[in-house]
């Protein structure tokens, strides 16, 4: 024993944030251990929990596969053919492909995408602020995540701030939690350990709990009932009870007259969205819709959770969005404790942050949808967040932390599209599927090798510090220093200001956010000493003054609207509607290829993220076939598969389960495309088989379900 | 403290019904003690002291998932020590953890054979492994890694006797054996 307690002084404790800091909320604390300048273990902070993700950290710090050093292509783009070059001469090129493409054709000829590989303070004000000093670039907009969401919720309750922090279920009589695998994927509370905790605590107290979701998640396994809904169907639903609730005039009347406008519209157009026609699409039995129904309406308080995964597929997913919104309204379930006003998405901006690269203002407006960066470059079009098509003329790419390939739907299709660019510059800290088709690659440090701030920049109470625990490996440098490098070269470095540290950047930026209510507290000197800080009231539940005192709701009529004129204006179903044109059993795909695919997130991937060797050994990439699919296929448990359409192929191995409903398979998302010379991917990549259509209004990817066929491979 | 009619002090109570998210303390195990020991970095691949198995059954949707999470259970009369003819493993007198002298192990796998369990693993040096319970965090006054990290609050380790009057109202049993496993499981509702 003396040997370890000696052992234990020369190691040295340090507090970091999960490296995927400000991804997802994944923001959790951690402690690390180091001892001669090495990292010997990671564990969550002695007070929070973290997910299996931050254990596992230490692996990808140390993982064999990280870049070292710059490198430039010497094969064709794809082949992974490299050779290593000098920092100088990498800058020196980073620098001279902008002003030689710029100066061309233009800065909009370059696309600047700074992914969110790693959001912390410092990053999140470096991203913008660099493209704006160098004279601006093509930039993107919409999301590949929760813009379906946030971008309808203001258009029913005059905010986006509408979402309850998830504690409050613990009051709740009953919460449906709609395709949201919190427990799974350890997201959207302040640290990933919580949600699993809230949902047994909840169970505990009382709550009774159902869980809507094609995947029978950890989530789903932990819940009182499971509902298997075929996906992209949501919509479907949520209108059918919202037909149950008023026709059975369970609705709150005080509630809807005090606070609610166009219901009157809304029951109208509710009529035809019977129980019965819903069950026909959703393959959710007709019965048990009205039942949930009655117990939402009568169960009061109830929280209806909508989550991310039905928000990204079928037609115009923000409907769903908007109809549980309505569910919300009409029951009254709002602004009380165990309520949750649902159009929104844990949006509480209790931090709210300043924007240090606000200044200068970019020069350049054009702007190209996330989910659809290869469509923009091969179709020469992009589409404009208020509905707008311009034509561009793409030549250059410059990513950091960006999973273009992997993580944005069609994955063939944005290949092809990188083929045909002059330059493509990838700042990572692996080869990722996107590194393969870059002529620069540049080594990008952990946060464990710098001073961060992480917080979970939409929603959440809490900042975390995140301290340099060791130098930076091999020759990888911070994403911040290359653009200070590049800055300079373009002199631009001052205006960028280049000279500062991350310490310096936090400082600022805080300074910046001091105004904000709440945020004056927040210093770095405190951060530096208490690791994590808490901001705003919790837990955070929205329209508590207008419930309870009768101010009126942000919106127009200072009522929640039902009834949407921004909607009409644009020429879009005013009222929450269900569209039934995508992919699903009623296509004309579906006769080739009949079953959907559902993507749901793993504890073991956050996105393409932490998929280093340590998890890779708990966790096998699999696709999870319905058993009775898997007999019409002669597929057994084991056996290599290929999940296929006109899209593209992709290999798995099969697992026969009972956790999907027949007609659907799941595949969880974030292993990485990997195309051998026959195309195939081996790596296991959902998006292989996804699209890269977006919702009209939210701007999101509406690639959770696509029409599928699997055959042995 | 003295030993009592159990023997071992010390057990993990382990709710196997309903033990969520067993990776993460697995994880936190392995790592735990791949620093403490030195015996384990990256790439010893396949050496996990706490397994976790995901259990479906069912037809959908009335399908249901049970994770079991099994470390070495520190029995009270561990077949492993018994049988081990280097005579490398023992139980730790004040606590009852069982403890593999890795200087005494030859490797020979008889514990492996003896363990009805299944438990004991073999790393690259072909030496036996299992949970140590974290012996150095326990004898500080720390909990275990894999209870310390649990997202889903699924492992508690203390003394039998102690951990039997907290789950009291969920009537937990000990897990049956002839070696006398120091695990306790609690009826669940789930």
């Amino acid at each position: 024993m003396k040997g370890g307690v000696e052992e234990k002084r020369q190691e040295k404790k340090f507090s970091a944030c999960c490296p995927s800091l400000g991804l997802c909320t994944a923001t959790c604390p951690l402690q690390v251990s180091v001892k001669d300048g090495r990292i010997t273990h990671i564990s969550n902070h002695p007070d929070y929990r973290c997910c299996v993700q931050g254990h596992a950290q230490r692996a990808s710090v140390y993982d064999p596969n990280r870049l070292k050093y710059p490198l430039k292509r010497v094969g064709e783009r794809g082949e992974g053919r490299f050779e290593r070059i000098s920092w100088d001469e990498a800058l020196d090129r980073y620098a001279a492909k902008i002003k030689e493409i710029g100066g061309k054709h233009g800065h909009e000829s370059i696309l600047f995408y700074p992914a969110r590989g790693t959001l912390g303070m410092v990053r999140l004000a470096a991203k913008v602020r660099f493209p704006n000093v160098l004279g601006g670039m093509a930039t993107v907009w919409g999301s590949l995540c929760i813009s379906n969401k946030t971008s309808v919720a203001p258009m029913m309750y005059g905010t986006a701030n509408t979402e309850s922090d998830l504690d409050t279920i613990l009051d709740s009589k009953l919460a449906i939690i709609w395709g949201y695998g919190f427990a799974d994927s350890n997201r959207r509370i302040d640290f990933a350990g919580q949600g699993m905790r809230i949902l047994m605590e909840a169970r505990d107290q009382g709550t009774r709990i159902v869980v809507i979701d094609p995947f029978f998640s950890q989530t789903a396994a932990k819940a009182d009932q499971w509902i298997p809904i075929l996906p992209g169907t949501d919509g479907a639903m949520a209108l059918a009870m919202a037909h149950v609730i008023i026709n059975r005039e369970l609705y709150d009347k005080d509630f809807v007259a005090r606070h609610v406008a166009g219901f009157e519209e809304f029951k109208q157009h509710v009529q035809k969205y019977t129980p019965e026609w819903a069950a026909g699409i959703t393959a959710v039995p007709a019965s048990l819709i009205v039942s949930l129904a009655v117990e939402y309406a009568t169960g009061q308080p109830s929280a209806l959770f909508p989550g991310d995964g039905p928000s990204r597929v079928g037609r115009d997913p923000s409907q769903w969005v908007l109809a549980c919104g309505a569910l919300a309204a009409i029951t009254g379930s709002i602004g009380k404790p165990g309520t949750n006003a649902t159009a929104g998405f844990g949006f509480n901006k209790m931090i709210r942050i300043g924007d240090l690269g606000a200044t200068p203002k970019s020069k350049v407006t054009v702007q190209v949808n996330e989910c659809q960066i290869g469509d923009a470059i091969l179709s020469g079009k992009a589409l404009q967040p208020n509905g707008t098509v311009v034509p561009v003329n793409l030549r250059m790419l410059i990513g950091h932390g960006a999973g273009v390939v992997n993580q944005a739907g069609d994955s063939n299709k944005i290949v092809k599209a990188l083929r045909s660019l002059d330059y493509i510059i990838c700042a990572d800290q692996f080869l990722t599927p996107f590194a393969r088709y870059a002529d620069l690659v540049l080594p990008v440090t952990t946060v464990f090798e710098g001073h961060e701030v992480g917080y979970y920049f939409q929603a959440g109470h809490a900042l975390v510090y995140s301290e340099k625990c060791i130098e930076p490996m091999y020759e990888c440098r911070s994403d911040l220093a290359i653009w200070a490098a590049v800055a300079d070269r373009l002199a631009a470095g001052a205006d960028f200001h280049s000279d500062w540290t991350d310490l310096d950047w936090i400082r600022e930026t805080l300074k910046m956010s001091a105004g904000a209510p709440h945020m004056a507290e927040v210093t770095l000197e405190r951060l530096q000493k208490e690791k994590v800080v808490f901001v705003g009231p919790r837990p955070f539940i929205p329209f508590q003054e207008q419930v309870r005192e009768g101010k009126p709701f942000p919106t127009k009529s200072g009522k929640i609207e039902l009834y949407s004129r921004e909607m009409e204006k644009r020429g879009l179903p005013p009222l929450p509607t269900y569209l039934d044109d995508f992919e699903n059993a009623r296509h004309p795909l579906a006769r080739k290829y009949p079953l959907t695919v559902c993507t749901p997130h793993s504890v073991a991937w956050l996105h393409s993220r932490s998929n280093n060797p340590s998890l890779q050994e708990l966790y096998p990439i699999e696709v999870f076939v319905n058993s009775s699919d898997a007999a019409q296929r002669g597929i057994e448990t084991g056996d290599m598969v290929r999940v296929f359409n006109d899209r593209g192929v992709v290999e798995r191995k099969a697992k026969v389960s009972e956790r999907v409903p027949p007609g659907v398979i799941a595949m969880h998302q974030g292993p990485w495309f990997k195309p051998g010379g026959d195309g195939t991917d081996r790596g296991g990549g959902v998006n292989t088989v996804t699209t890269d259509t977006i919702d009209r209004v939210g701007g999101a990817g509406t690639y959770n379900g696509v029409l599928v066929e699997v055959e042995q491979a | 403290m003295a030993c009592q009619d159990w023997n071992d002090l010390f057990s993990a109570a382990s709710d196997q019904q309903e033990n969520t998210k067993g990776a993460t303390a697995n994880r936190g195990l392995r790592t735990e003690n791949a620093v403490k020991t030195g015996k384990r970095e990256l790439g010893n691949k396949g050496v996990y002291w706490r397994r976790v198995t995901t259990v479906e059954s069912g037809k959908c949707p009335t399908v249901r998932l049970r994770n079991q999470s099994l470390s070495c259970l520190h029995c009270g009369k561990p077949a492993c020590a018994a049988q081990c003819p280097a005579q490398a493993i023992s139980k730790r007198a004040e606590d009852g953890i069982v403890i593999v002298d890795y200087a005494k192990c030859q490797g020979c796998r008889t514990c492996l054979q003896a363990c009805p369990w299944g438990i004991p693993q073999y790393g690259h040096d072909g030496k036996m492994q299992i949970c140590n319970f974290c012996a150095d965090k326990v004898s500080q006054g720390e909990a275990p890694a894999c209870a310390a990290a649990c997202t889903g609050g699924a492992l508690f380790a203390g003394p039998l006797d102690e951990l039997g009057r907290i789950f009291l109202s969920h009537s937990p049993a000990r897990l049956a054996g002839n070696t006398e496993p120091s695990l306790l499981i609690p009826k669940t509702s789930r």
